[in-house]
C-alpha cells in the first residue's frame, strides 16, 4: 500500500517546481518560493540555534545566498538538501563574522582604554616635569590648586599667604607652563 | 514577516532569470578536462613529438597500463569531484573527494610496486630535460580555467575544490608525459606524478581565496 504523501514531500515536489520555473523567469513562482522557504528557516533556525538576536538577519542572508546561488540548483535532484546546506553554511558564516565583530569591538574598546591611560600617565609626566622648571612658590600655587583640587582659599591658608597673593602666583605659574609647553611645542 | 524581508524578497523576485545550468554540471566538467588535455597535449608535443606508436607499448606492460588506466580514472573522477563540489550539497568534501583518492591511490601504489619490483625502463628513448617543470607547467592553465568555471558556481569548501581541481589538471600532463618521456616507475613518480601533486597543493592554497563563493567555511 502507498503511503500518503508527508507535509516534507508536498514541499519538496512544490518548491523544486517552483524553483525550475523560477530559472526559467517565472517571477511570481519565484517570490512564493523565496515567502515560504522565508518562513522555514526562520523556524529552522529558531530549532537549531534558538533565540537569537540577529535570527532575521541570518533568514535574510539565507535568503540572499539562495538566490546568488540559484543557477546551481539541478531540477532532478532534491530541492530540500541544497537549500538546507546553503542555509547551514550562511548561517554559520552570518555568526562567525558576528563573534568576529564582537571581538575586535572588545579588542578596540580595550585598546582604547590602554591608550586613554597611557595618555593620562603622559599628561603626569608632563606635569611633574613642567612643575620643576617653576620657582617654589609657583609650584606650590599649581600644584595645590591644579593637582590636589584644593579651592584658591584653602591652598592660601595651607601656604599662609593672602588669597590675591597666591592667586598671583597661581596665575604667574600658568603662564610660565605656557611658556614652556609652547617653546617644547607641546599641547597645553 | 518584516517588511524588511518582504521587500528583500520583492527586490530579488524582480531580478533577472537565470539560466538552468546545474543539470549540465557533469558536462561541464568533461569539457573542462577535455580542454585541459588539449592544452597539455599541445604544449607537449609543440616542444617534443611523442613516443612512436604510444599506445601500442601501453598494452605491451600490462601494469603499466594499469597504471595509466587509474591515472586517467583518478584525473577525471576528480575533474567531476571538483565540479560536483561547487553546488550546494550535504555531502561531505571527504566523501565528494573518495573516488579521486582511490584511484590515485591506485596509480601511484602501482607506480611504486613497479619500483620496488626494480622495473626498468620500458622505454628510454626519448628523455626530456626539466620534464617534471613542464608537468607542473602545462598544469597551470587547466587548474587556472578550472578555478574560472567553479568560481561562477557556488563552492562551499573552497580549498578541497581547489586541490581537487590541482590534482587533475596535474594529473593530465603527467599521464601524458608517460607517453613522451622515460616510461620507468621511478621515474614516473618523481618527475610526473610528484609535480601533478604538488599542482594539487597550489590549487588548494589557491581555491582557499578564490574559491569563497559559497561562505568561508572548510
Amino acid at each position: 500500500m502507498t503511503q500518503p504523501p508527508t507535509r516534507h514531500a508536498d514541499d519538496e515536489a512544490r518548491w523544486a517546481d517552483w524553483m525550475v520555473r523560477a530559472q526559467r523567469g517565472e517571477r511570481a513562482c519565484y517570490e512564493q518560493l523565496l515567502r515560504e522557504v522565508g518562513e522555514v528557516i526562520e523556524v529552522y533556525l529558531r530549532v537549531r540555534f534558538g533565540r537569537i538576536d540577529v535570527l532575521e538577519d541570518c533568514v535574510q542572508e539565507c535568503l540572499l545566498a539562495i538566490h546568488l546561488a540559484r543557477h546551481t540548483y539541478d531540477g532532478r535532484r532534491a530541492f530540500r538538501p541544497w537549500m538546507f546546506t546553503i542555509v547551514r553554511h550562511r548561517t554559520i558564516d552570518v555568526l562567525r563574522q558576528r563573534r568576529s565583530r564582537l571581538q575586535l569591538e572588545q579588542s578596540l574598546a580595550v585598546e582604547e582604554r590602554g591608550h586613554e591611560e597611557r595618555d593620562q600617565l603622559l599628561r603626569e609626566l608632563i606635569g611633574i616635569r613642567v612643575l620643576e622648571g617653576l620657582s617654589p612658590d609657583h609650584r606650590d600655587a599649581v600644584a595645590l590648586t591644579k593637582y590636589a583640587g584644593y579651592s584658591t582659599a584653602e591652598a592660601a591658608a595651607w601656604l599662609g599667604v593672602s588669597e590675591p597673593a597666591l592667586k598671583a602666583r597661581l596665575h604667574r605659574g600658568l603662564a610660565a607652563i605656557r611658556k614652556q609647553l609652547e617653546q617644547e611645542a607641546l599641547p597645553a | 514577516m518584516t517588511r524588511r524581508r518582504e521587500d528583500l524578497i520583492r527586490e530579488l523576485s524582480t531580478s533577472p532569470a537565470v539560466a538552468p545550468g546545474a543539470g549540465a554540471i557533469e558536462p561541464r566538467a568533461l569539457r573542462w578536462l577535455a580542454l585541459a588535455t588539449l592544452l597539455a597535449l599541445v604544449a607537449i608535443v609543440l616542444r617534443e613529438p611523442l613516443r612512436e606508436a604510444p599506445l601500442a607499448r601501453l598494452l605491451a606492460e600490462p601494469r603499466n597500463a594499469l597504471a595509466v588506466g587509474m591515472g586517467l580514472l583518478a584525473a577525471v573522477s576528480a575533474g567531476l569531484a571538483a565540479f560536483r563540489s561547487g553546488v550546494p550539497s550535504p555531502t561531505s568534501p571527504l566523501r565528494q573527494a573518495l573516488w579521486p583518492v582511490l584511484f590515485a591511490a591506485a596509480w601511484i601504489g602501482l607506480l611504486a610496486l613497479g619500483v620496488l619490483r626494480g622495473d626498468g625502463a620500458a622505454t628510454v628513448e626519448r628523455s626530456r630535460a626539466l620534464c617534471w617543470l613542464e608537468v607542473f607547467a602545462y598544469g597551470v592553465p587547466g587548474l587556472w580555467l578550472g578555478l574560472v568555471a567553479v568560481r561562477r558556481l557556488w563552492p562551499l569548501h573552497g580549498a578541497w575544490s581547489g586541490a581537487l581541481l590541482g590534482f587533475a589538471a596535474g594529473a593530465i600532463p603527467a599521464l601524458i608525459m608517460d607517453f613522451a618521456c622515460i616510461n620507468e616507475p621511478g621515474h614516473s613518480l618523481s618527475f610526473h606524478v610528484a609535480p601533478g601533486l604538488a599542482l594539487a597543493a597550489v590549487g588548494a592554497l589557491v581555491g582557499r581565496r578564490a574559491l569563497r563563493m559559497g561562505g568561508t567555511t572548510g
